[in-house]
């Protein structure tokens, strides 16, 4: 057998996998603070997943309790499992007054989960709370040497897996109160992408059909006296 | 490549939920105090093929991985309590609320709020909803009333003949910490949860409770535009799903056929 084959089945795999992640990035185009995942080949034809961290548009919502960040940078998340890191600035207030994320899971500040007792809630650009006239705190916000270690966990929270050295405050980033980012994912491109997938699968496939008929002939012609 | 397939179907059923959203929004562009909801999507959670800083075969280390989502999911339908315009009808007992409170009502002997200020007096003279239920705490308005006035800090004066003060009494407002986090029951009614945090009760005029201004009914916060524009958005996307499920298909198909 023709070891040509088994290059063709790992193309035709590949292939299925990119078009997998096309899927989510287009699944997930109304997800606030979504970053798309984009797929590369190294020069062992080896394939691999990015997230592009590049911001989204940024969307008035006039709603006070919406945050974007304007610039790079993440929410810090206290979640059970540990601190999570998230671009989706869509918080509320629980019950208890505390500022949470639509998962439930409290925002942290400068010195640990918010609380807002009040009514009257301002956000400055550099990410102070006052409520009612008086400051409270200002959210804490995460940029990363290596941002290529950040890892998605779903429900748009992101686990760092480098050191806690490399995380630090970004200077350049200021918040905006009312907005909310969208997500980065463009559509012309994930159809362009997508059709690329499927006649490179097509390609792959005609290779499998081609290498079938030469085993075809070897064995039926070519064996013939 | 099954997984794409059922990663396109969770984004049109998020796209379906949208849609479904919006059209609420929308036919209730004209209730009284009507608050619009908006959706909430969140990505699910992601398969890891290969986890980033594995070692190949060779040696080396690889700086990215690969994960693969499974597509979206429907985090919430959040409630938003932005103010709605004003609208004058002269009405004595149309009350529009300026600020954060709501009212509180009876509603089959449960204890339930409103922000809808088109309120009615009953056969036995109690002050009511449209739907009948009595605004608490209960006012009644004497038969002889002739006129009522309210002023800002809801202090409630029916007057009778002659400009003699027939009855007083004083509405309240209540204010939750996260009102967003409030049951809508329908009918313009609002149930408490361990989200939305006790009701706290206040004087209408005091500090972050707002002010109640007479004959006035608020409107619904519904945009019609921005709602439009939301949906033709929901409808792209949902399009741009099941083009990936029509190459999931045409994919799938072109595997079968790879054996002729």
């Amino acid at each position: 057998m023709n070891s040509g084959i088994y290059n063709a089945v790992r193309g035709c795999r590949t292939q299925g996998l990119r078009f997998d992640m096309i899927a989510n990035n287009l699944a997930n185009m109304g997800t606030t603070g979504f970053k798309k995942d984009m797929v590369f080949f190294d020069q062992a034809l080896r394939m691999h997943v990015t997230t592009d961290l590049s911001p989204g548009n940024i969307r008035r919502t006039g709603n006070p309790l919406d945050v974007a960040l304007e610039g790079e940078g993440f929410f810090k998340v206290q979640t059970p499992a540990g601190v999570r890191y998230t671009a989706d600035g869509r918080f509320s207030l629980n019950g208890e007054g505390l500022l949470v994320t639509s998962k439930g899971d409290p925002v942290l500040g400068s010195s640990g989960p918010v609380s807002i007792q009040g009514k009257d809630i301002t956000i400055d650009d550099t990410g102070r709370i006052e409520v009612d006239e008086s400051a409270v705190d200002r959210l804490s916000i995460a940029s990363f040497e290596r941002p290529e270690r950040l890892q998605k966990e779903g429900s748009s929270y992101y686990i760092y897996n480098g050191d806690e050295e490399e995380i630090s405050e970004p200077e350049q980033t200021s918040v905006k109160q009312g907005y909310i980012e969208e997500s980065n994912v463009v559509v012309t491109q994930e159809m362009i992408g997508m059709v690329e997938a499927l006649r490179n699968f097509e390609s792959y496939q005609k290779v499998l059909q081609t290498f079938d008929e030469t085993d075809a002939r070897v064995v039926n012609e070519v064996g013939k006296l | 490549m099954l997984r794409g397939l059922w990663t396109a179907a969770s984004g049109m059923a998020a796209q379906q939920l949208n849609v479904d959203v919006i059209s609420h929004n929308l036919a209730n562009v004209n209730t009284t105090a009507f608050k619009k909801s908006r959706s909430d999507f969140q990505d699910l959670m992601y398969q890891t093929l290969r986890l980033p800083g594995a070692t190949t075969a060779s040696g080396t280390q690889l700086p990215t991985g690969i994960q693969i989502g499974m597509g979206t999911k429907p985090m919430g339908v959040e409630k938003m309590f932005s103010q709605g315009d004003y609208n004058q009808t002269s009405n004595d007992l149309d009350l529009a609320v300026e600020g954060k409170g709501f009212f509180k009502v009876v509603s089959n002997d449960e204890e339930v709020y409103t922000r809808a200020g088109d309120f009615k007096v009953d056969s036995e003279g109690y002050v009511c909803t449209p739907s009948g239920d009595r605004l608490q705490p209960e006012i009644t308005i004497p038969q002889e009333t002739v006129s009522i006035s309210v002023d800002s800090t809801g202090r409630l004066v029916a007057f009778g003949a002659d400009n003699t003060e027939a009855a007083t009494a004083d509405l309240k407002l209540y204010t939750f910490p996260n009102a967003a986090g409030l049951y809508s029951m329908g009918r313009n009614l609002y149930r408490p949860t361990e989200a939305s945090g006790e009701a706290l009760e206040g004087t209408p005029g005091s500090e972050g409770v707002g002010t109640i201004s007479q004959g006035y009914l608020e409107m619904s916060n519904v945009n019609v535009v921005e709602e439009m524009v939301g949906m033709i958005i929901a409808q792209r996307a949902y399009e741009a799903n099941s083009k990936a499920i029509q190459t999931a298909d045409q994919m799938l198909q072109m595997a079968n056929n790879i054996k002729r």
